[in-house]
């Protein structure tokens, strides 16, 4: 009956703040990628960008576990009426959080087995990675001016990068002896979906802006599976 | 006239000219509380309230009072009245205001509740809930018996209020007050008009000015709310990136500005319940806001005499007192958080102990203390 006398703050301040934040994210997880991408594919040596990528990649991190405290102070002062805002971001944080984690991924490839044979394939890998840089950083330009056109557009950049990567480990299934390819993607799900369960059960014991990290667990933990956060 | 326009329609200058207008009504209200008890006749006023002569009568009907109505800012406001109209001494009044501290904190306690399904968030809630409990039981464990003793917070606010600061008996009348008067002189005498005297009449005095009090109160803590709450996340924000004293001087700003302690603390408890926000960090804010929250009975006070404005001093004294002695002693700061942390414990490993904890501090205790002490 009253809820006009409440309607005076839009809590726009809070959110501003907390979407130039996430897109602080998108860059720093653009910087990751492009680094990692550089040293898997022979562009740079990985011992010069190791330092910065690795300080990028905590930044990400750390940024993730900040955004989670101001979504729940948000949400708390504001109210029922930002909760639709404050669950995208919740949602959406992890989205940028996993791509800092991926460039990692790649940049530990980059370490152990990077792909120097001038192939088709790397062709290929290569003119994929520029796509996605640059769907980077426009998802981020897009993202913060909320342009509903351009989103859609991207979206479908992003839909045909997707499907030719599908397209691609298809062809090395099929085309090529699988064994290497078959059992790396196997361990790779395995391991996907071990996380997955390990991140729902972090729910049950960690505070909200340390969901899915592993460090300071109230419980003990098996040495081998101390990674910072399970991805 | 739908609200729904209204609500895009009402600006910034509009809230602000509606607080003033509800300040106005709530300082109506005290007048008008005043203007009953002299209506009843001292004799009537003083046979209701004389059981309050004993200090522990006097503590557990504030907190009842408090528990009752879920606001401290009302029963202090209500104090300063009844002081300021000569029905209740300075002396007899403070362990009401010390009970009302305590009663207030059980509103945090009960919103803690709303976490009792999943166990870390509810044992983190019920911690950050009860603090301020500890805190305020200990708070008067200490300075009663202190009080009682030495009278130090009386003698020190009396000598405040000499010093100027002082309710509306002093020669300084300003124009807001005389129409403060006015308009709760206007009131008596338009019931008086309609053939109302003596004992009715002051009973419909005091509540309309109970009535006047609630409301005006719960939307001025609304109104305030909703025009500070960009700068309240903010504020909040920052005591999770500062940790230290900074919780404090916060918690009386938030406090000050809503003229709720409630709405500062029940905001806390989610983010005790997220985790984000600790114990150690979210403790000075909790004190921070029992500070704050005496500005309602000093504003009250604005509009009786020198003994009205003594007790809001002395709840801000006793508030103060207790922000000085616990929180820069780190064995003293850490005795409340303790106490929660063990009763969040046990209420977390049994829901039993919740109902018995509430129902002993909150409702078993003061009914007791009212039916043994009060003669």
């Amino acid at each position: 009956m009253f809820d006009w006398f409440s309607s005076g703050s839009s809590g726009a301040a809070g959110l501003d703040r907390m979407r130039a934040e996430f897109c602080q994210m998108l860059d720093a997880g653009r910087q990751v990628f492009e680094a990692a991408t550089d040293a898997m594919l022979g562009k740079t040596d990985p011992e010069a960008v190791r330092e910065s990528l690795f300080k990028t990649e905590k930044k990400i991190n750390k940024s993730v576990r900040h955004l989670r405290r101001e979504i729940v102070v948000h949400s708390t002062v504001h109210g029922a009426g930002s909760f639709p805002a404050c669950l995208v971001l919740m949602s959406i944080v992890k989205d940028a959080e996993r791509i800092g984690d991926y460039g990692k991924n790649l940049f530990d490839l980059a370490t152990t087995a990077p792909i120097v044979q001038d192939n088709e394939w790397k062709t290929d890998i290569a003119q994929l990675t520029e796509r996605i840089a640059s769907l980077l950083s426009d998802c981020r330009d897009t993202f913060s001016t909320s342009d509903r056109d351009k989103a859609l557009a991207l979206i479908s950049r992003a839909e045909t990068i997707e499907d030719r990567c599908d397209d691609q480990i298809h062809r090395i299934l099929t085309e090529e002896p699988p064994k290497a390819a078959s059992y790396v993607l196997a361990y790779r799900y395995l391991k996907r979906v071990a996380s997955h369960v390990f991140n729902v059960l972090t729910s049950v014991v960690q505070p909200v802006d340390r969901l899915d990290f592993a460090k300071k667990l109230p419980i003990a933990r098996d040495k081998d599976s101390g990674e910072a956060s399970k991805k | 006239m739908p609200l729904g326009p209204l609500k895009s329609r009402l600006p910034v200058v509009g809230r602000v000219l509606l607080f003033l207008a509800l300040l106005f009504v709530f300082l109506v209200a005290i007048e008008l509380l005043s203007g009953s008890m002299k209506v009843a006749g001292s004799d009537t006023a003083r046979s209701i309230l004389q059981g309050l002569d004993n200090p522990f009568a006097g503590l557990a009907a504030g907190i009842l009072a408090t528990v009752l109505v879920q606001s401290s800012s009302v029963s202090t406001s209500t104090v300063v009245a009844l002081v300021g109209a000569g029905q209740l001494s300075v002396a007899n009044a403070i362990p009401i205001v010390m009970g009302a501290n305590i009663g207030t904190s059980v509103t945090s306690t009960l919103i803690a509740l709303g976490h009792v399904t999943r166990s870390d968030e509810f044992r983190r809630a019920f911690a950050g809930a009860t603090v301020h409990d500890f805190f305020n039981l200990l708070a008067v464990a200490i300075f009663l018996p202190l009080e009682l003793a030495t009278g130090y917070m009386e003698y020190t606010a009396t000598w405040l209020v000499s010093l100027g600061i002082t309710g509306t008996d002093t020669g300084f009348h300003n124009p807001a007050t005389a129409a403060v008067k006015a308009t709760a002189a206007g009131i008596q005498h338009g019931l008086a008009s309609l053939g109302l005297a003596g004992g009715w009449l002051a009973i419909l005095m005091l509540l309309i000015a109970l009535i006047q009090i609630m409301g005006a109160l719960y939307f001025i803590t609304k109104l305030m709310k909703s025009l500070l709450a960009d700068r309240i996340e903010e504020w909040l924000n920052r005591v999770l990136e500062q940790k230290g004293m900074i919780g404090l001087v916060i918690g009386v700003a938030t406090t000050m500005a809503v003229q709720s302690s409630s709405i500062t603390t029940s905001l806390l408890i989610p983010m005790f319940a997220a985790g984000v926000l600790s114990l150690e960090a979210g403790f000075p804010l909790v004190v921070g806001a029992n500070i704050g929250t005496t500005i309602t009975a000093i504003l009250a006070a604005t509009v009786t005499n020198q003994a009205g404005m003594t007790i809001a001093f002395v709840h801000f004294l006793f508030n103060a007192s207790g922000a000085a002695l616990f929180l820069p002693i780190p064995p003293l700061r850490r005795l409340p958080l303790q106490c929660a942390r063990w009763l969040a414990n046990a209420a977390t490993r049994s829901r039993v102990w919740v109902l018995i904890y509430l129902g002993t501090v909150f409702v078993a205790i003061p009914l007791l203390g009212i039916l043994i002490w009060k003669r």
